[in-house]
């Protein structure tokens, strides 16, 4: 291994502790992924169906993200219902894009090896 | 801003709707999606492409649209002009989805089951009305059952072409009638 490499591999292990690790499950990811994609909003039944998780799972997950400044909660009337949207926030979106970085720089790291 | 949106602001004046500006009011987006839709699947032409998975169906760009020029949605300036085709598929829509009864209470529960049976109908051709209904309790189990019989009934009347009327769809037409009764 080079200085380059190893230089490499520890940028990449070093700049872990820049993502915050308790965003990094499925759920949650998933919910930044979409929400990222879909900037109108998504409704807690809408998120429920594309997650197909319980909704005790699906309300912790969202208050999570949302302590974290992530997503927002947002209210909607629809045909006389109260419903909630959420919606991703700057700072989401920037800890979205940090944990993709992070895996990115995983991929280059292994394109390397294989290509050895 | 783009032909496709100009349509879309037309349509809308044409009906009437006046919504709130779309970047700060989830109602007026969800609408518009789901009205940009039905024009473009009965033949108004739009380059839009829509989605069904999770909000369908739904459009990225169109959302590009509306977040980029919102106060055109609350003001509907526009200098597009509709065409005679164009305007027979808007009364269309006018008559049997916006003044639908139903749209007194469920008005947007409405336009996303009917925009979701036509989006299916679309994409399967063969299917049944029954496996509609199914497929759309599937994905969208929050709609009531009642809503999403009319809507497939509605969608039958919104492209229904008189050339095909005979004994065997008039039965059939008889039973979701009386289903929606």
């Amino acid at each position: 291994m080079n200085y380059n490499q190893d230089e490499f591999i520890k940028e990449v292990f070093e700049k872990k502790n820049q993502i915050n690790s308790n965003t990094f499950t499925i759920t949650r990811l998933s919910l930044l992924a979409l929400n990222s994609y879909f900037i109108d909003g998504l409704q807690f039944r809408e998120l429920k169906t594309a997650l197909k998780v319980s909704d005790g799972n699906l309300a912790s997950n969202l208050n999570y993200l949302i302590k974290m400044g992530y997503i927002t909660k947002n209210n909607v009337v629809l045909d006389n219902k109260k419903l909630h949207f959420y919606t991703i926030t700057n700072n989401g979106k920037e800890e979205l894009k940090k944990i993709i970085n992070w895996i990115e720089l995983i991929k280059k790291l292994l394109k390397e090896v294989n290509h050895e | 801003m783009s032909d496709d949106f100009k349509k879309i602001i037309s349509a809308l004046k044409y009906w009437n709707i006046y919504l709130d500006r779309p970047d700060r009011d989830y109602v007026s987006r969800f609408k518009i999606q789901k009205l940009a839709y039905l024009c473009k699947s009965m033949g108004i032409p739009l380059n839009y492409n829509f989605i069904l998975y999770i909000k369908g169906p739904y459009s990225t760009r169109l959302t590009q649209d509306y977040f980029k020029d919102p106060q055109l949605i609350e003001t509907l300036e526009t200098d597009y002009v509709l065409n005679e085709k164009d305007l027979e598929i808007l009364d269309k829509i006018n008559e049997y989805v916006l003044f639908h009864p139903i749209t007194n209470d469920y008005e947007s529960e409405f336009l996303e089951a009917i925009s979701t049976a036509r989006y299916l109908k679309i994409k399967y051709p063969d299917l049944l009305d029954d496996e509609i209904f199914a497929k759309i309790k599937e994905i969208k189990r929050y709609l009531k059952d009642s809503i999403i019989v009319i809507a497939i009934n509605t969608v039958k009347k919104l492209f229904f072409n008189p050339e095909f009327l005979n004994e065997e769809v008039r039965r059939e037409i008889d039973i979701w009638d009386k289903a929606e009764d």
